[in-house]
Parts: C-alpha cells; structure tokens; sequence
C-alpha cells in the first residue's frame, strides 16, 4: 500500500462550470453532422413534395423523369403503400390518424412527400424532381382551425375522412367551483388569445443516412434527438429484428423539440437502401425545413380570469383549440400543444377553480410538434396578458398580484388546481430578487415618456415549469400515453477510468459534460476519467433521449444511482484489500483512503486492475463479483423548476419599432450541476422567446401555401435583436428526485415573452389599457393596438 | 435547394463581358457579386441559361472623384464603397445607406451595379441613386450611353437596361455645398430589407433658406420613388416642424405600398411620412450645421 | 448538362485542383470535393451564415458563390484556425478521431476563448461565425461589445442568445491584445497567458 499525504474533499464536480468536454472537436471543424458524414457508393435523394394544401393526386407521371441519365429509381407510394397511426395510448378519446410514408391518391399539405428520387449527387436529384408531372384535383383547404371544426357537408373538406369534423381529439377538466367563483367575482377579464405557429428551425436542418450492409445489418445516421426510440420505430415499420439495426446520431445542430418526431424520412431513407443496396443520403433543405419539419405552438385559447378586488384570483376558464396540421405527428401528436399548455394553467398560484377544455383540430398544414415550452408558450402567454389586463383594471401591479396569489415556501408539496404536485420552490425570494435587480419599482414610478419621443416600458412575469419528462411528468402533462424512463450504464475498466452509457442525447445541451460530472462526483474520480457515451444505439444505454428538459434529471439521476452501484462495489472490494472497514472508506480524485488517517490509500486504478485481475487479493467472487458495472433505470417523480424575467424595451409610438434594452433572468432549478452550462441554457431560450414573442410566425394563406418558407422572411432574433442577458440564481434542490436537480431547458419560453408582452402593455399605459392579445407582437401590432386605443377615445 | 445548370463564362473585361452577352442571347445573364442571383437560383426562381462573370474583373479606380461627383465601377463591392474615405467624405449619405445593406459577409461580395441592376424596391441603393442624382454609364457591345437615375427603375425589379445592356458605372452627384442628408429605414431586423425608408438631402442658402432638396424612398411602391411636390414645398423655406411635417405628408402622393407578411400597405404609408420627417429634420440640421 | 471546368484554388495553404461543374456551390465544392466539412450549409441562400468563410481575407457566403468564380484565389476555412496537423496524424494512426477525446493545446486564442466562454452549444453556426470573427478582429483588435454584435447580426445561431458568443468574442480580443503588445507568438505562451486571465 503506497502512502501518500493529501488534501481531503478538494474536488467537487457538481456545481462547477466544467468547460465542455463537446467544444473542441466543434471548434475545430472536426465534429460529424450527418451532412458530413461520406460513406462509399452513396447516393443522395431528393424528394417530390405536394405542391397543394388538399387534393387528390389524379397521375403521377414519372416517365420523363425517369429517363433523364442520372436517375437511378423513383419511389412512390407504388412501391411502398405504408405509414404509422397515432402512438399514443391510454389517451382517452383520441382517434388515431394515420400518416401514410408517401401521400397516395390525396395530398394533405404543401410539402407532403409524394416521391422520391435516387441519383448519384442532389443537384441531379433535384434536376429529375423538376420533371416529375403531378396532376393535382384540388379540394377545399381547411385553413383556419375554428373554420376547420365547423361541421363540413362533403367529405372532401375533411382533411381526413374517418376524422368527422376534423376535431380527433377534445378533453374537459373542471376542478373547484368555477362558476361559483365567477359570479363572485369583483373582476372578469375574457379574452380571444392567439399564439403564432413557429419552427424550432435549428441550425442544422434534419437529414437521415441509411446502409444496409449484406450481412443484413442496417444502420442509420439521423438528426434525432431520440435515436434508441427512432430505432424502435423503424424495426416496427419495416419489420425488421430490432438488434440488427443501429440508429447513429453523432452531433446534431439543434433540436429544441422538433428533432422529437419521428418523419417519413427516417423510414423511407432504410427502406430505399434495403431496395437497393447502396448506401442512401438525404439532407433537408432550408425550404424543406419550414415546409415539413414539425411546427409548433400555434392555438387559440378562449380564456377568462375571475378576481377580487385585492387581486386574488378566484379563477380561471381557457377553452384551447389548437391547430395541429395535417397529421398527428408521430409519436407526440398534436396533443403535445394544448395538453401541457392547459395543465400549467395555475402557474405560481394557489388558485383551486380551474375549467379548461382542449380541442385538437386537423388542419391543411404542416403538423405540429414539441418545440420547447410546447403549448405552454401559449397559455402562459394568455394567463399573462389577461392578468396584466386584470392588474391595470384593479390599478395594483402586477408584481402584487404574484405575491398575493403565490404558494408560499412553506406549502410544498402543493397540489395546484390542475393536481400537478409541486414540490418545492420560494417564489417570493425569486421574485424578489428579480425586483431588486432591475429596480422594478422605482422604474415603475418613472414617466413611460423619454426625451427621443420614444416610451419606455417594464414587463415580468413568473413561471412554474414542470421538468424531468418521465411517465409521471407526462401524465401530469396531460399526455398520459407516454412512458418516458431512462437508463444508464456506468462501468469501470480494468485501469479504473469510467465509461458512462446514457440513453439521453445532448444536441448542444452538453450532456456528455454535465453526466461526466455527475458520474465524477457521485465515484469520487476525476472528470477526466469520465467518458459518456450517447447518440449511438451500439454504443450507449437505452433511453428516450433528450428533450422536456429531461436529461440533467433523468440522466443525471440515472447516472447517480448506477455510479453509486459501482462506488459501492469498489468500496466493498477495497475495504478488503486494505483491510478497513467499509463503512470507513472515502473515494475522492481516483484515490480510496480510509477516513482520519488518509495516507492509507490505494488508487481506484490500483483497485480495478486487482478486482479484474488479481485473483488472490480480491474478494472471493462469491462475496463479491467482479463486475465493477451498473445499469441503473430512473423514471423520477415529477420536478417543478420556477424563475421571472424581466425585459426592458423602449417602442417608438410612430412606428411601432421595438428596442430591447435589458433582460434579467432569475431561475431556480435547484442543483445546478454545472452553473455555465445551465446559464447558456437560459440566455438560448430566452432568444427563442423573444423570437416567439415579436418576430416569428409561419404564414400560410389560404390557398395553404407557406408564405415565408425561409430565413429571408421567417425572422429569427439575431445578435442585433437581443440586448447582454443578465442571469441570477436562486436554489432550493428537489426533495424528490436524485441530487435535488431540476431541469431548465424550456423555461424562459414560458415566460420571456409574456414579460415581453407585459412590457409592451407597460410602454403603452399612457395610451389607456392596451394588451397585445396575440404573438408575435410585430411594429404593425403595435400601431394596430394604439390605434385600437384612438378609435375607442372617439 | 441546388441550382440548376447553366454555361459558364468568365468575362475578362467589361467588353468581353457586353460582347458575350450578345453573343449568347437569351436566357444569358450578368453574374456579379451573386449575392441575389445565387438565391433565387437555388430556389429554382432563376434558371439562367448562361452565365457571364463579371465579379473577377479586375478595374481600376474602383472609387474616383470626377468634377461633379464620384463615380464607382458597377462591380465594386459595396464594403469598398462604404469603407472608401473619398465616400466617407464627399457623399456621407450613401456611405451610411450602405451599412443598411444585409450584412458585412454580404456586402463583401455584393456590388454596386448588382444591387442597382435588381431594383428590389427595398433596396437602399437605387433609392440613393435617386437622392444623389446619380447618372448611369450603360454599355452594350459596340455602344455607350449615359441614363439618369430617373430613368431606370420602371417597376418591381425591373429596369429599363436592354437585355444585354450592362451597367459599367455610376456617377453620384456631390451635393453642393451647406448641404446635409438624413436616412431613416425600419426594418423588422437589422440588415432585413427596409419595411419602409425614407433619405433626403437639404441645401441652405446664407440666410438657411432651402435652395435644393431630395426626398428618396424605398419599399413603399413598386420602384425607389423620388417624392418631387414635397420637395419643392421646401425651396425658399427655413427649417421648422411644421414645415417638415407638412412636406412630409405631400409624398403620400407617390407612395403605392403593398401589404405583405410583415405590414399593411397602410403601416408602410404612416411610416414612411415618419421616417420623412427624421429624415429632414436630420438633413435640416446637418446643413445649418455645414460650412 | 454544361461541361465541367478546371479550378485551381488555394484552401488553408493547399492548392487544390479540381474539375467542376459551373453549378457546383463553394459550399459543396468545400465540403464534398475537399472533404473539409467543417463549413457548414444551413440555409443556401446567405442569411444564416454557417457557410462563411474567407476569401482573400474577406468574411463571404460560400452558398452564395460557384466554385468557378473563385479559380486562383485564396480561402481560409475554419480548419485553419487550430494547430490540428498533429490531430490528423494522429488520426491516421487511431483510425476515427471522433473516438479520442482531442487534443486541445492546440486551439486558436479565438477558438480558445469560445470554449472558455461557452460560445457554442450545438456548435453548427460556430464555424461560421469563428471566421466572421478571425477576420473581424484583424480589422479591429480593440472592438465594443456593439460592434461585434453588428457583425455578428450576419450570423444565425439558434442555440446561445448571442450574450456568450459577444462575451467569447470580447475576450479572444483582449488576449489577442496583450499577446500583440508583449510580441509572444508561441502556442504554449498563448494557452498559459490566457488561461493566467
Ligand atoms: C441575406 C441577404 C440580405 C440582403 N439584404 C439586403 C438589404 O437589406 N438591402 C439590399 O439592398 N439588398 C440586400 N440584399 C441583396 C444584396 O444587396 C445584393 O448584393 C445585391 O442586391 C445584388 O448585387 P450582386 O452584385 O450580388 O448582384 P447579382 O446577384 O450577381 O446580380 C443581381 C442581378 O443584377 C444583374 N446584374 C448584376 N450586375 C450587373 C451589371 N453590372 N449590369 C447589369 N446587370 C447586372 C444580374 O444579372 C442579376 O439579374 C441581401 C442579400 C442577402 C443574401
Ligand atoms: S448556408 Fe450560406 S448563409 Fe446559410
Ligand atoms: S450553437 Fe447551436 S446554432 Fe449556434
């Protein structure tokens, strides 16, 4: 036994900004994107898409195409006449839809796939594409979603026509006495909400590679943020043993939800390279992004907020329809809109009478999916601004009526009116904070009018954003069909450096740092040591990937209770090495000492290499295998994370021009495993906020052409948009999941936008009430509200 | 998103490339800076059959001071033109409309002549050829002849160059002396194409009277659109508010918005009678302010 | 279909030679014909600038140019920026240097202060903006926090919110500074000085 002298308890791995271990290959240009990836003999597809929101296709006429010299094959429903239904079970009156792979004899929305092309480059791909003839026999487009659900005489409006009314979905909930509370009422705001239809549009578009080798394996590159689910799916849809297919998804550019769907092309693309043999690639482009990447959060919400005098809030109704495009977009469907959106209904609050309803209608557009904060963007939106309405009605601020209606510190666990269990927080010391920094009050005091002509103008808000998407997360999601655990697999080598296997998958989340960390800290070895694994169905553990803000939880908490395993075992094989007793060993920086008298030690190497090797100075395997692995499941209890934001703009009343001035963000998601990545994740939500709040819309017209299908015309923020973000933490860890953490991903698109809407209400005080009642909150919004405001003086 | 097949020509000079573009007739087209060629082509919007490059020509005096003005070769890239200290200098207007356009990464590539050429109505730089007076030099194998701003922009992307004309430089006007200019674009992002904008150039007289005016617009109708009556509103006038709001409400007289995704025609026409207004109100003070 | 075209062109100090077809994107010439994937394509029509790289010293959209256009001239793609010859050497002699945590002394004061600052998360628009910026703080080595927000408007990048590019971008400039004024050009002084930051 070596002896050395050593400082105890120096490292600590959680709780500390590790730079990513992810960075350097990124920044040298050396990461794999599936568009990066070359494989011998490979030949690229580009797809055929309808060029119609709802029609029967009458020919298909591949003849000239066909013979152009570089087309290899065109697929069409011909050759493959296959789809997926609805995933979702225990969804209670939910029809299944089903979305055929290639469109048949009827095309659904613009962008549709209705063939594909083989050739040896994309350029040819898109030259034959060109000569395809398609003879279309258009049909009514259902555009609007309140149009939609109106009943229909023929059913060639239907959008499908085993979907009557277009409706494939509805739920009511109804907790307290609602309409007891309304009558007793001193106020009642009731509003018409509209929140936009938008694209996660990351970075990186999707594309999916596929090789099928002769020995009968498939493997498929794809920018998923769910490989080991996708690899599920793709063994079902092509019957096809699920061991021999491996689904590989190295780094991806983004996903923000929208990588959680599983699309045509992920089944398509293995099964051409079945047909053929070869190698195939397919990389989405820009124009195929907006037109058939799932888009989001587009709903409208019939809401009412009942109040007292003081600020209480009695209650609340919000009837939500959301337009959920053309199919149930597998496996969330449309339901991943409205049912999260109307359950965070209560938000901070201690309200207990609580109406809604959710309608899913079927529309002639894109479908939609998860995109960060899902419909929670848009119910928190109209909680907000009818609260902001409610506050200037009753002249109390806004801030007042959060404190008023708050669950207080010592409440917890708390169950709010929608029976989501909360389970820890201190909303006011949030708050507070969040005053405090941005001097709220004293700017609240101050003339909107500045000496540029222009106003100024304050908005908060505060949300409560449910985290760790297992089952139960799910399920009090209102998405009760989902089951959402995770694995990981931590091993030990025989030189003791650590292997973690995770089934999350991080797309610029930094998963394989912060599992390191975690694995580090809970093993007491060096972060060095630690290497993860994730995005590699051969390579990784089984899991559901990452999205919902799931992974530092889930994955983090997988990790803790399998590195714990292993720590244990090593502890155990260690105390009989050193002859100590179990109970008195530590591990810390890859060193087993024995606690008080620390130069007792054995490094963990020394043990793993005897615990693999040495036969005589283990423990007898009887006692003791020598296996220094775990895998470990977690599926945890439902975590509730909380902040504010605070935004400062100042708007030019002539144009309508917005300018951002500061933005302050407070969050509380308890343990904080690695304090920079988490603030990354702050400031990059709150630019999608923004983004959703007065920039981003898709606009389809009413033919259900895609208006803006492009970065020319849909408007990201871009560094101009957005002023420095400012972070501040608070942390009051989780009583209920592993480590105390909670996640953060989603959380400023259930609330940027509202402060940015209350803001905007703020600037335009002088003018009378004026809330904008829809996103985005454009220069034409603007002036449309002032004018509202003229038009009413007169 | 890939382009479609064209013949490809590198022009060696201004005359081959006028000679080429004779030659290949129809379907053949200028390739300069790219910068909206390109997208459109990997769109598929634009399936030019050939394609004669003129971005590697190699000319001198890319920016020269002429008795009259400055003039630029077409092919000067519009970061040279910003940048250029002669510009800074002389015509302050155009070297800070410039910065309007897009992006630093696109005004690298991106020239005078190919922005002039593609008359999109929201551009900033037809709209200065107009503030600034400018004169085009046109050339088409075998001829010459010089167009004045107002005769070139005819409708939404379209000018009145013959198709195998080519435009080889443009002479801007310096404004005489105690002059002063404002800009004023909206723009739902910086470096997206104008919403609305609005440029003037004011001189004063020794007693601040107005003796000359320019009133350029952009993005609000189907060309940059100079607004005459409400220039002449000004002559003989000293600066006040409302002098400035009354001219600016005359050029409701050439406005002929549309509405698009972003605004109403009606947004376009308030707006650009307010960008009007900071744009003398700028103008009028740097004037009072000039030697 | 039009017939292909001889280029010569000079990327990251290599002369390349190539046949081409007139259409070829330089995005995809970059990247399929040079195998340098490290410019990335994310919109193919110039307004998300993940492709951009230097030509001649300039920061432009390698979508928005033919390969053609550029016979006889100069590129600089983010491959450029790291020390990495030793990473491909390596590479050879391991097989994927995916599986190998990478060597990182190697990193550029700029790409250093990105990773330092967490400039990137998904890290697709980052090559485009690291060669904006290369560019960029040539011109102007003592910019404000404005500044490079008005280049860095020519960028998209989905993930960061811009704060943490700005602030990686600011403290490249400052070590860029001091390394000027102290006239040290040697690697490992660069790494130390700036991890002594
Ligand atoms: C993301 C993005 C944002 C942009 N934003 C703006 C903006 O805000 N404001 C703005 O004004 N522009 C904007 N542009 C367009 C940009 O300014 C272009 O550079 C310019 O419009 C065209 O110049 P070019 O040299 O690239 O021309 P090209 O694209 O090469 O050519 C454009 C057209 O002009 C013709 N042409 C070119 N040169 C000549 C010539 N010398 N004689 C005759 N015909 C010629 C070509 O045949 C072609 O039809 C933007 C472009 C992009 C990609
Ligand atoms: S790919 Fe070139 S700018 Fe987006
Ligand atoms: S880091 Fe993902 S887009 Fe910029």
């Amino acid at each position: 036994m070596r002896t050395t002298s050593r400082v105890i308890g120096a490292t600590k791995h959680i709780g500390v900004s590790r730079k990513r271990v992810e960075d350097p290959l990124m920044l040298m240009g050396k990461a794999k994107f599936v568009a990066d990836i070359q494989l011998d003999g490979m030949l690229e597809i580009a797809f055929l898409r309808s060029s119609h929101a709802h029609a029967q296709i009458s020919r298909i006429d591949l003849e000239k195409a066909s013979k152009h010299p570089g087309c290899i094959k065109i697929y069409t429903s011909a050759d493959w006449d296959t789809g997926v239904t609805t995933f979702q079970q225990h969804q209670g009156n939910l029809q299944p839809v089903y979305m055929p792979f290639f469109a048949g004899e009827k095309v659904r929305f613009v962008g549709e796939i209705i063939a594909a092309v083989v050739a040896p480059s994309r350029y040819l791909a898109e030259d034959i594409v060109d000569l395809i003839e398609v003879d279309y026999e258009p049909s009514p487009v259902n555009f609007d979603a309140e149009e939609a659900m109106k009943p229909k005489r023929r059913e060639e409006e239907l959008v499908h026509a085993e979907i009557p009314g277009n409706v494939y979905f509805t739920d009511r909930f109804e907790k307290g006495d609602v309409a007891k509370a309304f009558r007793e009422a001193d106020v009642v705001v009731k509003e018409k909400v509209e929140a936009a239809r938008v694209s996660a549009a990351s970075m990186e578009t999707r594309g999916v590679i596929a090789d099928w080798a002769w020995d009968d394996t498939l493997t498929v590159w794809s920018s998923t943020q769910m490989p080991y689910p996708l690899r599920t799916h793709i063994a079902h849809a092509l019957q096809f043993p699920e061991q021999n297919i491996r689904v590989i998804a190295l780094h991806v550019g983004g996903g923000f939800g929208q990588k959680c769907v599983f699309y045509p092309e992920e089944f398509i693309l293995p099964w051409i390279a079945n047909d053929l043999r070869k190698p195939v690639k397919w990389i989405e482009d820009r124009r195929e992004h907006f037109l058939s990447a799932a888009h989001a959060k587009q709903m409208t919400m019939h809401m009412e907020v009942a109040m007292k005098k003081d600020g209480t809030i009695l209650a609340m109704k919000c009837k939500t329809i959301a337009d959920t495009g053309a199919y149930s977009e597998h496996p969330f469907g449309g339901l991943i809109d409205p049912c999260p959106g109307n359950a965070v209904l209560p938000g901070a609050f201690t309200v207990q009478n609580l109406q809604h309803e959710t309608i899913a209608v079927l529309t002639n557009k894109m479908g939609i999916g998860p995109y960060r904060g899902t419909g929670m963007s848009g119910t928190t939106f109209a909680r907000e601004m009818l609260l902001t309405k409610a506050a200037r009605l009753l002249n109390i601020d806004i801030a007042d009526i959060y404190y008023r209606n708050f669950i207080k510190k010592d409440e917890f666990p708390f169950l709010t009116a929608t029976n989501q269990t909360y389970d820890s927080g201190d909303y006011h010391q949030v708050l507070d904070k969040l005053l405090k920094l941005s001097e709220y009050r004293k700017l609240k005091q101050q003339p909107r009018s500045l000496s540029s002509g222009r106003l100024r103008g304050v908005g908060i808000s505060f949300f409560v954003e449910p985290t760790a998407w297992g089952s139960l997360a799910a399920e009090e999601c209102g998405v009760r069909g989902i089951t959402a655990h995770d694995t990981a697999t931590v091993e030990m080598d025989p030189s003791g450096k650590v292997t973690v296997r995770s089934g999350q998958f991080g797309h610029g989340q930094a998963t394989r740092t912060t599992l390191a960390q975690v694995a580090a800290e809970t093993l007491g070895v060096r972060f060095e040591d630690v290497r993860v694994h994730e995005g590699d169905t051969d390579r990784a553990a089984y899991g559901m990937g990452t999205f919902a803000s799931r992974s530092a939880v889930i994955g983090g908490g997988s990790v803790m209770r399998a590195a714990s395993d292993v720590r244990k075992k090593l502890l155990k094989i260690a105390a009989h090495v050193m002859e100590a007793n179990e109970a008195d060993l530590n591990i810390d920086e890859g060193v087993v000492f024995v606690r008080g008298s620390p130069d007792r030690c054995m490094t963990v190497a020394e043990l793993a290499h005897i615990t693999f090797f040495d036969r005589f100075r283990r423990p007898s395997t009887d006692d003791v295998e020598p296996v220094l692995s775990s895998t470990r499941h977690y599926d945890p209890p439902l975590t509730y994370s909380n902040g504010s934001h605070f935004v400062m703009i100042e708007l030019d009343p002539q144009t309508g021009e917005i300018q951002i001035k500061r933005i302050i963000a407070v969050e509380d998601c308890g343990t904080v495993i690695n304090p920079q990545v988490v603030e990354g994740q702050m400031r990059g939500g709150i630019s999608q906020g923004i983004g959703m709040a007065m920039l981003e819309s898709l606009e389809y017209d009413k033919n259900g052409q895609l208006s803006n299908a492009s970065f020319m015309d849909y408007l990201v923020p871009n560094a101009l948009t957005l002023p420095d973000i400012e972070c501040a933490h608070v942390s009051t860890p989780s009583p209920v999941t592993e480590g105390g953490i909670k996640g953060c991903g989603e959380a400023a698109m259930l609330s940027i936008h509202c402060a940015f809407g209350n803001a905007v209400a703020d600037a335009l005080s002088d003018f009378g009430i004026l809330v904008p009642m829809s996103m985005p909150i454009g220069p034409q919004q603007v002036l449309d509200l002032i004018r509202e405001a003229g038009t009413a003086k007169q | 998103m890939k382009p479609p097949g064209f013949d490809y020509h590198r022009a060696a000079s201004l005359d081959e490339a006028c000679e080429l573009l004779s030659a290949c007739g129809e379907g053949a087209k200028i390739l300069a800076g790219g910068q909206s060629l390109i997208p459109m082509m990997n769109f598929r919007l634009a399936r030019p059959r050939v394609l004669i490059d003129i971005s590697n020509i190699a000319e001198p005096n890319p920016v020269s001071e002429e008795p009259g003005g400055i003039r630029t070769r077409a092919t000067t890239v519009q970061r040279v033109v910003e940048n250029s200290s002669l510009v800074q200098e002389k015509l302050p207007l155009l070297s800070y409309a410039i910065r309007h356009v897009a992006h630093t990464q696109i005004r690298n590539k991106g020239t005078i002549g190919g922005s002039i050429a593609n008359a999109d109505p929201a551009s900033e730089l037809p709209a200065m050829c107009l503030a600034l007076d400018a004169q085009f030099e046109l050339r088409r194998h075998g001829a010459r002849r010089t167009v004045p701003a107002a005769e070139l922009f005819v409708t939404y992307m379209t000018t009145s160059l013959e198709a195998d004309e080519i435009i080889s430089s443009i002479l801007f006007a310096e404004p005489p002396k105690r002059s002063g200019w404002g800009f004023h674009e909206l723009a739902r992002r910086s470096g997206d194409y104008a919403l609305a904008g609005s440029s003037a150039v004011i001189t004063l007289d020794g007693a601040n009277r107005c003796t000359r005016a320019r009133i350029a617009l952009f993005g609000v109708a189907a060309t940059p659109v100079r607004a005459i009556t409400a220039e002449e509103s000004l002559l003989g006038q000293v600066h006040s508010a409302s002098l400035v709001k009354d001219a600016a409400h005359l050029v409701q007289g050439v406005l002929e918005p549309e509405s698009d995704m972003h605004v109403t025609a009606a947004y376009r026409r308030s707006v650009a009678e307010v960008l009007t207004v900071r744009a003398l109100d700028d103008a009028f003070r740097r004037a009072l302010a000039a030697r | 279909m039009a017939s292909k075209v001889g280029i010569r062109v000079n990327v990251n100090g290599t002369s390349y030679e190539r046949e081409v077809e007139p259409r070829l994107l330089l995005s995809d010439f970059i990247r399929n014909e040079l195998r340098l994937t490290g410019t990335h394509v994310g919109c193919e029509h110039g307004v998300c600038g993940a492709c951009t790289i230097l030509l001649n010293g300039h920061p432009v959209r390698s979508c928005l140019t033919f390969a053609v256009q550029v016979d006889g001239q100069d590129l600089r793609t983010v491959e450029s920026l790291a020390a990495t010859d030793h990473i491909d050497r390596r590479k050879d002699a391991m097989g994927n240097v995916e599986e190998r945590r990478p060597s990182t002394d190697a990193l550029s004061p700029l790409q250093a202060a990105f990773w330092e600052q967490q400039g990137l998360q998904c890290g697709f628009c980052t090559p485009g903006i690291l060669m904006s910026m290369e560019a960029f703080l040539n011109e102007n080595p003592d910019p404000t926090r404005e500044q490079v927000r008005d280049v860095l408007s020519g960028h998209i990048c989905r993930c960061t919110g811009y704060h943490d590019i700005v602030d990686s971008v600011m403290a490249a400039a400052k070590v860029k500074r001091a390394l000027a004024e102290e006239g040290i050009s040697g690697r490992d002084l660069l790494r130390r000085s700036y991890l002594a930051e």
